[in-house]
């Protein structure tokens, strides 16, 4: 956004043009080409929009990329204060939301016979009200909805508002109420932090604000901290800390280490656990310094849990608690439900009233106050649908002209002082508003309870964990995120159960086998998952799964883990067959040191698997200007997957679906590579490295050479080039590539409508029968050079950043010309911690990686 | 003489009946030929159908995948390559060193040879992802200038193996020449004219006996060099590759030895029911039969001396990851294919050292039967289990064949076999030439002794 003036006029002209949209029924006609293209449109340039990610109650800031009115690719902002530039897999999956082909197109009114039936809008709008005015009293159901929203349902006469989230961190705020007196949770700043501790706290998958925290601890990290995880299972979060405590008890001398160095400890969802937390972060001096309650949350007033009253009308907006509370809604007399998506919900739903999503939507969104973000329309509506603030005007009976009118207004009140227009333009170029707010100290009450002792119960304890790639369950209908493999148990389209080796020998249970769980009267049936990173007696499971109604690619898939009741959980195999698909070949590193770690201080720097000879027969190529290439730092990767989905939207890489995975036929062109391994030390029992592998662009590369037509080359500036429209499809390179990151079209993929308007039209989709791979994405480094050709300069260190390196939270990777000894790649590249997958080949990669480091607490 | 002698079933071998005899066969074929003919044709069509299947829907209706990108088709490309090397080597190579008993059995093994490559030469188009656009990997100037990848072994073997079935049919056609003379001289109508044509105006002069015995032998020394080099660049399809259990020294001679193993043992699958069929006894004795099953001792000891070097270097290399990939192709997942192999393809044709099974047509048969089979496996546990089990352990992957695999692979046995049952009706199957000419000028001394076995090396 360099031209200030442009970006001013294009914001202002969307900003017009999608208030008013928002007042009138939009049709999908709308979305034709242009004939005379507005001004500020240049066909083949994108246009960018802040806006605010929707997809979890973080609030992260989100660039949405749009080239000829679409929207086709989201990308962190990097000015927001909440995420900092990334953006986790969920948010980048978030256009597959807006292009689901499962979109509600037209209200759904229930018939006599008890269907869902299609309706025009004043049908749908008239039995909505009618129905609303017959209830006793009404009820709002959002998720996590603090900004305007959340004023306009105070301004409904007579509504109560529930904020129902399914992950709403209730024991955490239950003590710290107890402890400070405020039921809310508190601010982490990781990056002062010098000792993290985490108590079963997957801070870096899902817990509360993923991708700002890992941004945190990525901070301390290069400052020196330590990561401590203690719980009784190894996460994604655990198995990126340091070293993982699995016992029932945190270790004696805790309190001692945390005080001698600024650190932070924060609990999970589970009472006990923050209640110890709230004690140790008090007593080792971090309360009011690394864990801070100035700013409130928008997850505060949340609840997990909820049930109508009888006769009472509930109106849902944008929310699915029938998934997780089956018996909800069970007393409401009539149910309205506002939703982008069919749901569990809108299935039960008396009136349904399709919205836009929120990338077509105007909004805003305080996660944390004071942190005021913006949301705004990326493009035109797909689907004859409307603002969701439009509808609850309308529904409430209030007088507003619109919602976009009622947002203005209140943004007007945020910040009296200033011109309002040019706050606002500002503020829609930013993503949001952000003020400080005054410091606020609290202290540990001298009525705190000490956390209970862990009660003793028979059978196994459960612990459900909402799922890195699904999260509660929203991201259920997401191919992408279907298709992430879970880093963990590298588990694709399911749900599983995650047992220890010994339980599982006790119960005869294999990966795969498929068990029921039974807890509390309820049972499930899903595929054991063996996980020497369980303890003995717990047993894990992933929510997410599970759906009925929710769309093609969510239904029918796994099983539903809040269905279980609480109480002791007894687990039996009822079936011998393998079902469990996962990706990877095999859990260990057989030596080959494909992803490399080291505990520091003790072990030196990783041992260079040079070639016996370093010998072509080939002359070498010239790289004259540039050299391109990628330093992949393994101790800043926390394996969250979104360079994965990132580089899906960005090169048009088709999921492939469940059965097509389990023979081999992932498409992605990253893969995150786990490994088990062991630990030495007796406290450290069990250990995970892991790795990202993409196309390594050798410089001596195996699949060249083989090719019969020339269709993988070598280009001038470094690149393993593959010309789709050369290959004739013979797999050679695939099979001569010692890093397997070819990727072949077995079949020609389809994308239902209107889930092909997402493709990205810089880039080729394939057909079938063509080989593929990771290209550093070639596209953005043309777009770049073209940039600096126009602005008549050099191209520069940083001009071209590739999805994956775009979207990592912590900038584990770093991409740019070698040929500059300066750049930051280049500097990177000389890191003591380097090392190069299977070196010994002679391939000559122009990957580095830069090996992990165990810090030793 | 021992029983060979003894099952010698022709009363007297001279000119006049070895024409008679030979030219029988082509006889107006019976029932049994056209219920076999329409099997194969049936056969075919399934293969062809699951071809189209997979054209339309894509590579993907086969087992192949990541990471075990050639499964079936490449093996049984190999496969019928590998076949292909018995012909010229028992009409081209053995005819150089004067070996007389590859008379009676080389027309068949050149029949074998140019029909096994017609085979082959379907298989790198149905492994194709884009088989419409093959015709890139010929050598000429495409696409403003761009010729192939000299660099890929994979155009080496269009090279070769276009040069193979060229020499190789040409060798055929050439050998075929005086006997379809013989062929012309006793049919009429249409067919006359067409033997005509094919006889090339043969008459049996001294000159055209002249030239023809000086081209013979400069096509069998053109012929010979391609009996090692066609299966040496098969080989450097896998041996250039660096994945390991690939990338080898061992591989041209060992594919060779192992082309010549499967190529006599589908020779004699062959010739020995044919033989049966059509009243060939005397032609096609036990002693020739026991001659290939010595071969075979050779060849099957060469393999299995290959085999164990194999395993010696990757033991002795130190090279972890060749280590690693031989202890799981004998231990691992296709443990059973690996020992499958070794029993079929070595320790089978040992047998042959005794004398009793060498002259058993039972023996022989079922021997031959195994080493196709394990020839077969050979092949796949060298594709399957290297690339299933690459460098990096988060690849590692298994192949199961699909059914349009299995279907294809079918389908082109019935190819084969469709090839061989038309040739037998058409020409010659046993060439006539050549047995007339060990046998003694008419009104010579009886001509037996000239067939019988025990005379010849």
């Amino acid at each position: 956004m360099e031209n200030n003036r442009r970006d001013f006029l294009k914001i202002l002209g969307i900003g017009a043009a999608a208030g008013m949209a928002g007042c009138s029924k939009t049709a999908p006609e709308r979305l034709e080409p242009y004939v005379v293209p507005p001004e500020e449109v240049v066909r083949g340039h994108p246009a960018w929009f802040r806006t605010t990610c929707r997809e979890c109650p973080a609030g992260c800031g989100m660039e949405a990329r749009v080239r000829e009115g679409r929207v086709h690719k989201v990308e962190g902002n990097p000015e927001h204060p909440v995420s900092g530039g990334g953006l986790c897999a969920r948010g980048q999956a978030a256009v597959q939301g807006l292009y689901s082909p499962d979109r509600l197109r037209t209200p759904l009114i229930r018939d006599t016979a008890g269907k869902l039936q299609p309706a025009s809008w004043e049908q749908a709008l008239k039995a909505a009200l009618e129905g609303l005015a017959k209830a006793r009293s009404v009820r709002v159901v959002t998720g996590a909805a603090r900004g305007a929203l959340e004023e306009l349902i105070r301004e409904w006469p007579g509504a109560q508002h529930v904020i129902y989230e399914p992950v709403a961190y209730e024991a955490v705020r239950e003590a710290n109420r107890q402890c400070f007196g405020v039921a809310g949770l508190p601010v982490l700043r990781f990056a002062e932090a010098r000792l993290i501790v985490l108590f079963s706290a997957d801070v870096l998958e899902t817990y509360v604000s993923p991708v700002g925290y890992a941004r945190g601890i990525q901070e301390a990290r290069r400052a020196g901290a330590r990561i401590l995880y203690h719980g009784p299972r190894l996460s994604l979060t655990g198995a990126r800390a340091d070293q993982w405590i699995p016992g029932e008890t945190p270790p004696a001398d805790l309190l001692q280490r945390m005080r001698e160095v600024p650190s932070l400890a924060v609990a999970g969802d589970d009472l006990s656990d923050a209640l110890a937390v709230n004690r140790l972060n008090s007593e080792a001096g971090a309360l009011n310094r690394t864990v801070r309650f100035d700013r409130g949350s928008a997850l505060d007033s949340a609840v997990s849990k909820f049930e109508a009253a009888a006769g009472e009308a509930v109106v849902v907006v944008e929310a699915n608690p029938l998934h997780a509370l089956p018996a909800a809604l069970r007393n409401a007399a009539f149910v309205v439900c506002l939703s982008s998506c069919p749901t569990e919900t809108t299935a039960a739903a008396h009136v349904v009233l399709p919205v836009h999503s929120p990338l077509e939507s105007w909004g805003d969104y305080e996660p944390w106050t004071g942190i005021h973000c913006l949301q705004q329309p990326a493009m035109m509506p797909v689907f004859d649908t409307r603002e969701t603030g439009d509808l609850l005007i309308r529904l409430a009976g209030l007088k507003h002209a619109s919602f976009y009118e009622y947002l203005r207004a209140r943004w007007r009140k945020l910040n009296p002082q200033a011109d309002f227009e040019a706050f606002w333009a500002a503020s829609l170029k930013l993503g949001g508003w952000w003020r400080d707010v005054p410091e606020r100290t609290v202290a540990l009450s001298a009525q705190a309870p000490r956390p209970p002792e862990p009660e003793r119960q028979q059978g196994y304890r459960l612990h459900t964990y909402p799922s890195l790639t699904l999260f509660d369950g929203r991201g259920a209908n997401r191919p992408w995120l279907q298709e992430l493999p879970d880093p963990i148990s590298q588990a694709v389209w399911d749900t599983w159960v995650e047992i220890n080796p010994a339980d599982a020998a006790l119960l005869r249970i294999r990966t795969g086998n498929r068990v029921e769980v039974r807890a509390g009267g309820a049972a499930i049936q899903v595929p054991a998952c063996v996980y020497p990173g369980i303890t003995p007696g717990h047993v894990a499971i992933p929510l997410g799964q599970g759906h009925r109604g929710f769309g093609r690619y969510a239904d029918g898939v796994g099983a539903n883990p809040y269905l279980l009741g609480r109480g002791p959980v007894e687990i039996k195999r009822v079936s011998e067959r393998r079902e469990l698909v996962r990706v990877g070949g095999s859990d260990l590193q057989h030596h080959r040191e494909i992803a490399r770690s080291r505990t520091v201080p003790g072990e030196s720097k990783p041992e260079p698997h040079s070639p016996l000879h370093d010998l072509t027969l080939y002359p070498e190529h010239p790289h004259e200007q540039h050299r391109w290439g990628m330093v992949v730092d393994l101790d800043a990767c926390t394996g969250c997957g979104a360079c994965i989905t990132a580089c899906y939207a960005e090169n048009n890489i088709p999921a492939v679906g469940r059965d097509r995975v389990a023979q081999g036929r992932i498409m992605s062109w990253i893969r995150l590579e786990r490994f088990f391994g062991q630990g030495t030390a007796e406290s450290d029992p069990f250990q995970i490295d892991w790795t990202l592998v993409m196309c390594q662009q050798c410089e001596n590369a195996p699949c060249e050479p083989v090719c019969p037509v020339f269709a993988a080359y070598h280009n001038q500036e470094g690149l393993n080039g593959q010309v789709y429209n050369r290959c004739v499809g013979t797999r050679y390179c695939a099979n001569n590539c010692p890093y397997r990151v070819r990727r072949f079209n077995w079949f020609e993929y389809q994308r239902p409508g209107p889930e092909d308007w997402q493709l990205n039209p810089d880039v080729t989709v394939r057909t079938k029968g063509v080989m593929e791979k990771c290209t550093f994405c070639i596209q953005r480094i043309v777009a770049a050079k073209d940039r600096a050709r126009r602005e008549n300069r050099p191209l520069s260190d940083g001009d071209v950043v590739p999805a994956c390196a775009q979207s990592c939270p912590t900038q584990a990777i770093i991409f740019g010309d070698l040929n500059d000894k300066d750049s930051r790649v280049s500097r990177m590249a000389r890191n003591e911690r380097r090392y190069r997958i299977l070196e010994e080949l002679n391939t000559r990669p122009a990957v580095t990686y830069l090996m992990r480091e165990r810090r030793k607490v | 003489m021992s029983e060979a002698t003894a099952n010698l079933a022709a009363p007297e071998l001279n000119y006049t009946s070895v024409d008679r005899d030979l030219v029988k066969t082509m006889q107006p074929p019976r029932r049994l030929y056209y219920g076999v003919l329409a099997a194969l044709l049936a056969v075919i069509a399934l293969g062809g159908y699951a071809w189209s299947v997979q054209l339309r829907q894509g590579m993907g209706v086969a087992g192949i995948s990541s990471p075990v990108g050639w499964g079936f088709y490449i093996t049984t490309f190999v496969f019928w390559v590998g076949i292909a090397h018995s012909g010229t080597l028992i009409s081209a190579v053995l005819f150089l060193f004067r070996v007389r008993w590859r008379s009676s059995i080389y027309r068949s093994a050149e029949a074998v040879t140019v029909f096994a490559v017609l085979t082959a030469g379907l298989f790198p188009l149905i492994h194709l992802g884009r088989p419409w656009v093959a015709y890139w990997l010929m050598p000429y100037k495409q696409m403003g200038g761009l010729f192939p990848n000299f660099r890929s072994p994979l155009v080496w073997d269009v090279f070769a193996v276009s040069t193979y079935l060229t020499v190789s049919a040409l060798f055929f056609f050439t050998g075929m020449v005086p006997d379809l003379a013989i062929v012309r001289d006793r049919s009429q109508g249409w067919r006359e004219k067409v033997y005509a044509f094919l006889a090339q105006g043969w008459q049996g002069t001294n000159t055209q006996w002249k030239h023809y015995t000086a081209a013979y032998v400069f096509l069998a020394g053109l012929a010979t060099p391609l009996v090692i080099s066609v299966h040496s660049i098969v080989s450097w399809d896998f041996a250039m590759s660096l994945n390991p259990g690939w990338h080898t020294a061992i591989f041209p001679p060992y594919f060779v030895a192992g082309a010549i193993h499967s190529g006599l043992a589908m020779v004699a699958t062959i010739v020995i029911p044919m033989r049966r069929i059509f009243g060939l006894d005397a032609f096609i004795t036990r002693e020739h039969l026991a001659s290939m099953a010595k071969f075979m001792i050779m060849t099957g000891l060469i393999l299995g001396y290959s085999y164990a070097v194999e395993f010696f270097i990757a033991w002795y290399s130190n090279n972890a990851y060749e280590r690693d990939l031989f202890f799981y192709r004998a231990f691992g997942d296709y443990a059973w294919a690996l020992w499958l192999l070794v029993a079929c393809n070595v320790l089978a044709p040992s047998l042959f050292f005794f004398e009793r099974v060498r002259y058993s047509v039972r023996w022989l048969v079922t021997i031959c039967l195994l080493v196709n089979v394990g020839m077969f496996y050979e092949r796949f546990v060298i594709i399957v289990t290297s690339l299933g089990r690459g460098f990096d352990p988060f690849t590692w992957g298994l192949y199961v064949p699909r059914w349009p695999e299995v279907a294809i692979l079918a389908g082109s046995l019935a190819w084969f076999f469709l090839f061989f049952l038309l040739f037998a009706k058409a020409f010659p199957v046993v060439s006539m030439w050549e047995v007339k000419e060990q046998l003694p000028m008419p009104g010579g001394e009886a001509g037996r002794s000239a067939m019988a076995g025990k005379e010849h090396p």
